[in-house]
């Protein structure tokens, strides 16, 4: 079930890939209960490329995204990042990777109210006792645009800013890739460009890959690549796409 | 981790606070154990008479028992007269005193032959002249007493009887009198005579007033100058026969001159150490809870840290750090609090009577820095309970959880409630029928906990269940109602940690007050059928001396007179596994012709044959002991005596009588005193006659205390050890009590403060503040029904079960008005603790309150 994608995945495949799928099916529930979300995905993300994953509700986005994460574990077939295959491995070498090797951005409440800006960022290196890297967190900080505020707390920021800051924290450990789910979901439509800029750049600048969920045209118009996602399956990718090539194209998948 | 623990703790101060005040309450609670279980291991009084003795030689007053707590004796154990002999031969003993000490009543000389009472604030003791030689008392005025009708006063006491040296002393045993001249006063020793009042006597006075020439009251021994007490003492141990009898020294003396110390002492171990289990065991019940609450309203945040980094060992950790820094704090400034609440205890029980008004707490660090270590472990405990469950969950099921409370409750959570529920109920209803007792009483006691503890696993599905039924209530009012009713369905586990300890409380509350009242109701119920006599003599002397007995049985028209002696015996058996050593009430009685002045309500065998080595038992006595009517049974005497006695019938009036029922001369010749309690007299078989009542008004005019009743006015019962272990019960658990209150309140207040941001939300859609304040008016009632309904219902097994082990009967014994008061109660502090946050959280503007984070 390689479809289209599988096709020009050859065309990048002389770089690295980032992370790769291969043949992943995720089951939910036994019996007649049974709920397939994804039936065997195979792809390659290459390094350094900003890719959007969109698709209708129920497409099995989230699953696609949590698996690459390792936040969940796909009922058959392989998920490796970079060269490190994540299926089979044990939740604490699990909670490693993600902590090491994948920065996350959620939609919403990225952050623990308790901590100031800087605590945030800083958080992973302190759960995994790691030194932080102070250039590059002023670097990271600055970047995000959030130099200026370290020291103030989430209740004291507006939903943007937060979200850069979340961001910082999942660039901060210099990951792998950068997962992102619907991480302009709830913002509005200028803040979300901001948002969407800021990935774009640290594509462009720092050589950083980015994987991210959603379901808005506009934003996935940001990408280097959309892949469409219908029951479970790919189901075809544009290029450097326009929102409207993104939406005409989503129309044909159904509602979304 | 303890930075972030930290900061947590300052951005989430309403959550905290609640865990931090059921930490300080805890640890509050846990200090006040340790206070009067270190009290009891280490309190004293000085000794006072016996202040200048070197070694003192007494009975030893504890029975040892192997696995198991040592009882008290509850009279004395006297020594025979032949040992000091031994004692004097010893090295080093320079002199020995022959301690004799009777209990006396002081009267004035009024003209009558009876006398005026005069009353003392301490009790009154008469000893011979050798023993001032132990104080040692100074002779200051006067001489020392030279004949049998002399006696030389304390000045303490004759100062408060008014009484110089020539006048005339009235001092009686019992009710027989004796009249003395005071031939001199003496000074009290260095110590002060604060607990009691002394009359010195010739040596051979005081050993003819004493009830056992051949016995002495202690050995007192000066030792030679430079002798030292502990060797000269074990010297002492080594030369005197036999095994009951044992040397005091140092502070160590004021047990033998008090035995009401040493037995305060033998009361507040047993009850402190068990009470301590129970309270630690409530206190990891609460915190647990209301940390429960604290880590439920940051489910998100906390799910968060797991999908981006955090391993489970590490969300414990945060929470373990939380609870830790929490923990101390609270603990640290809990256990001050707690030596105050030790104080009221020790206050509440002097009240009762089960401690001496003057027993002094034992104050040192110990029992704090336990309370310390005991709460934070606690507290670490229930932390890790309550962390267990986010921890443990896949970083994408708590993501997604976090959003929706979770429907289902676990099906082991579920089935290891229902089995504690039938474990309790089996507890306390099945086991009073197969194995009663005192068993069968702490069983149905202990399920209490047990039960709570699973319906505490339950409550999500009891809340579901209460929101059903009140869903027609609810329809009445469209919006409020509706909102009320889909919040507790679809929140019922945030609703549950608000009702299971206000459950709590009711339960326990209602429990305890049925157990009390079920006792003092059968006891004062089997005391006003069960003396059957026409009269009552009793004395406000000390007691009735033994030969008024016949001085009655002579009067005209009197036909049975049953003397009745009080005291307390230790029924030895085996408690399941282990051997057990009980104190029970007793009475002596003569038990001729008792038909006619005292209904024991017998069950088996013939109160007739009570003669010799023989005893009768309450049922609950017989259980416990697990002897019948033919078989024997294994008792200690007051005064420590071994007796292996033939149970010759078992009886129901317990509760008002006493447990053991022995012949008359055999308990009383082992209490110190060896009088009566009362005497029922019965005229011929025309009952009460004018005749008989002229009889015995005319003794009473001639015998100092003596006092004549009718029956009903005979109910001053002495309602056996089970009404005060009630009452001590009680007590203890107040403090219990009190501890689940603040839980309640603060559980309550936090659970509905957290909830501001939704209230703001429900404003901004446009529901009015009194639609909002009706919405929680409602769910408040589902709280309220939840946890009364639940409360009633887990204590009604254990109070049934308490019933059926005290009386036989299933039927608690309930006073309508009583648990109404606490319903009424619990409601009314359930309704203020979730209304006044209510109004308080609406009192901001809805947008600041949106805006105010988590």
């Amino acid at each position: 079930m390689t479809s289209e994608w599988g096709g020009s995945a050859a065309t990048v495949a002389t770089r690295t890939a980032a992370m790769r799928l291969d043949s992943v099916t995720k089951t939910y529930g036994t019996g007649e209960n049974a709920v397939t979300a994804l039936r065997g995905i195979s792809l390659d993300v290459p390094r350094g490329t900003f890719t959007a994953v969109m698709g209708p509700s129920g497409s099995g986005k989230s699953t696609f995204l949590h698996c690459v994460a390792g936040l969940d574990q796909p009922t058959t077939g392989h998920v490796h990042l970079g060269d490190t295959q994540l299926s089979g491995l044990k939740e604490a070498a699990l909670t490693a990777i993600r902590r090491e090797r994948i920065g996350y951005v959620f939609q919403a409440y990225n952050l623990m109210s308790a901590l100031t800006v800087r605590q945030n960022v800083t958080l992973v290196a302190r759960l995994a006792d790691m030194a932080v890297d102070e250039t590059w967190l002023r670097e990271v900080l600055t970047r995000v645009g959030m130099h200026q505020h370290v020291d103030r707390r989430p209740n004291q920021l507006s939903g943007g800013q937060q979200q850069r800051v979340a961001i910082a924290r999942a660039l901060v450990t210099r990951p792998d890739a950068l997962l992102a789910d619907e991480p302009t979901g709830a913002l509005d439509t200028r803040t979300s460009q901001e948002v969407l800029k800021l990935f774009r750049q640290i594509v462009d600048e720092i050589g950083q890959t980015v994987l991210m969920v959603t379901h808005d045209p506009v934003a996935a118009s940001y990408a280097d690549t959309v892949l469409f996602l219908a029951d479970g399956q790919l189901a075809g990718h544009l290029n450097r796409p326009s929102p409207a090539q993104v939406a005409e194209r989503m129309t044909r998948l159904g509602d979304w | 981790m303890f930075d972030i623990a930290w900061s947590t703790i300052k951005n989430r101060k309403g959550g905290f606070i609640a865990a931090f005040i059921a930490v300080i309450c805890g640890s509050a609670v846990i200090t006040a154990c340790g206070v009067l279980l270190m009290s009891g291991l280490l309190s004293g009084v000085a000794p006072e008479r016996y202040a200048g003795a070197t070694v003192m030689v007494g009975g030893q007053q504890t029975k040892d028992v192997s696995q198991n707590f040592d009882p008290h004796f509850p009279e004395r154990v006297t020594v025979p007269a032949s040992t000091a002999e031994q004692v004097s031969r010893v090295d080093g003993v320079e002199k020995v005193v022959r301690d004799r000490t009777v209990a006396m009543d002081l009267h004035k000389d009024d003209g009558s032959a009876r006398g005026e009472p005069v009353r003392l604030d301490h009790p009154l003791y008469g000893h011979g002249w050798s023993s001032t030689a132990l104080g040692p008392f100074e002779l200051t005025e006067g001489s020392r007493p030279g004949s049998a009708r002399e006696t030389v006063l304390d000045a303490g006491l004759a100062r408060e009887a008014g009484l110089k040296v020539g006048d005339t002393a009235r001092l009686s045993v019992g009710t027989t009198p004796h009249v003395y001249r005071v031939v001199g006063l003496v000074d009290a020793p260095a110590n002060g005579l604060d607990r009691q009042s002394a009359a010195f006597f010739t040596d051979a006075q005081a050993t003819a007033l004493s009830p056992r020439p051949d016995r002495l009251t202690a050995i007192g021994v000066l030792g030679e100058d430079g002798t030292d007490a502990g060797d000269l003492a074990g010297r002492i141990e080594d030369a005197v026969t036999g095994t009951d009898i044992t040397t005091y020294t140092g502070d160590g003396i004021g047990d033998l001159e008090f035995l009401d110390v040493g037995a305060s002492r033998g009361f507040l171990v047993p009850l402190s150490a068990s009470f301590g289990g129970t309270a630690l065991g409530v206190v990891i019940f609460v915190v647990s809870s209301t940390l429960g609450l604290v880590i439920h309203q940051r489910r998100r945040e906390l799910a968060m840290l797991r999908a981006i980094a955090a391993t489970p060992r590490q969300i414990h950790q945060l929470i373990g750090s939380e609870v830790l820094l929490v923990g101390v704090t609270g603990a640290v400034l809990g256990a001050a609090p707690g030596f105050l609440a030790a104080g009221l205890l020790r206050d509440a029980f002097a009240h009762v009577g089960v401690l001496p008004d003057d027993f002094e707490l034992a104050f040192n660090p110990l029992p704090a820095v336990a309370a310390v270590l005991l709460t934070v472990l606690g507290a670490r405990l229930a932390g890790f309970i309550a962390a267990f469950r986010i921890a443990r969950i896949q970083p994408v099921e708590a993501l997604s959880e976090s959003e929706a409370e979770q429907e289902e409750l676990g099906s082991t959570r579920k089935t290891v409630g229902v089995g504690l529920l039938l474990l309790g109920l089996v507890a306390s209803i099945v086991l009073p029928l197969v194995i009663p007792g005192q068993v069968a009483i702490a069983g149905a006691g202990g399920s209490l906990v047990v039960l709570m503890v699973g319906s505490a696993l339950i409550s999500p599905v009891l809340v579901q269940a209460a929101t059903r039924m009140l869903t027609p209530l609810f329809k009445r009012s469209r919006v409020s109602g509706f909102l009320a009713g889909a919040n507790s369905s679809a929140n019922a586990r945030r609703l549950s940690s608000a009702v299971v300890p206000l459950a709590l409380g009711t339960a326990m509350a209602l429990m305890q007050l049925s157990m009390l009242n079920t006792v003092e109701a059968t006891a004062e119920e089997q005391a006003t059928t069960g003396v059957v006599s026409d009269y009552v003599l009793t004395s406000d002397t000390t007691g009735l001396s033994t030969d008024l007995t016949s001085k009655v049985r002579a009067l005209d028209g009197v036909e049975t007179v049953t003397p009745v002696a009080r005291s307390q015996v230790l029924l030895n058996y085996i408690e399941i596994d282990k051997p057990a050593s009980n104190p029970f009430s007793a009475q002596g009685l003569d038990a001729r012709d008792l038909d006619r002045t005292l209904d024991l309500d017998v069950r088996e065998g013939s109160m007739d044959k009570l003669r010799g080595d023989t005893v009768a038992l309450s049922w609950i006595a017989a259980d416990t002991a697990r002897v019948d009517v033919g078989e024997t049974a294994d008792i200690n005497l007051g005064d420590g005596v071994h007796k292996k006695l033939k149970v010759v019938a078992v009886y129901g009036n317990g509760l008002g009588f006493g447990d053991v029922t022995l012949p008359h001369r055999m308990l009383t010749e082992h209490t110190a005193n060896q009088q009566d309690t009362a005497l029922l007299v019965s005229a011929g078989s025309g009952g009460a006659s004018p005749q008989v009542e002229a009889g015995l008004e005319k003794l009473a005019e001639g015998t100092p205390g003596l006092a004549v009743q009718s029956p009903q006015e005979f109910t001053a019962v002495q309602q056996g050890q089970f009404a005060q272990q009630s009452w001590t019960n009680l007590i203890a658990n107040a403090l219990l009590m009190l501890y689940v209150l603040i839980a309640v309140v603060n559980t309550l207040v936090m659970a509905t403060t957290g909830r501001s941001r939704e209230f703001a939300m429900l404003r901004l859609i446009g529901t009015s503040k009194r639609q909002t304040r009706r919405m929680m008016f409602l769910e408040s009632w589902v709280v309220i029904v939840t946890a009364v309904v639940v409360g009633v219902a887990i204590a009604i097994p254990p109070a049934v079960g308490c019933a059926l082990a005290l009386t036989g009967q299933p039927i608690p014994y309930v006073q309508p008005l009583a648990w109404i008061g606490i319903i009424a109660f619990v409601t009314l502090l359930g309704w203020l603790s979730i209304s006044l946050p209510t109004r308080s959280a609406l009192r901001t503007r809805p947008i600041e309150a949106v805006y105010a984070g988590e």
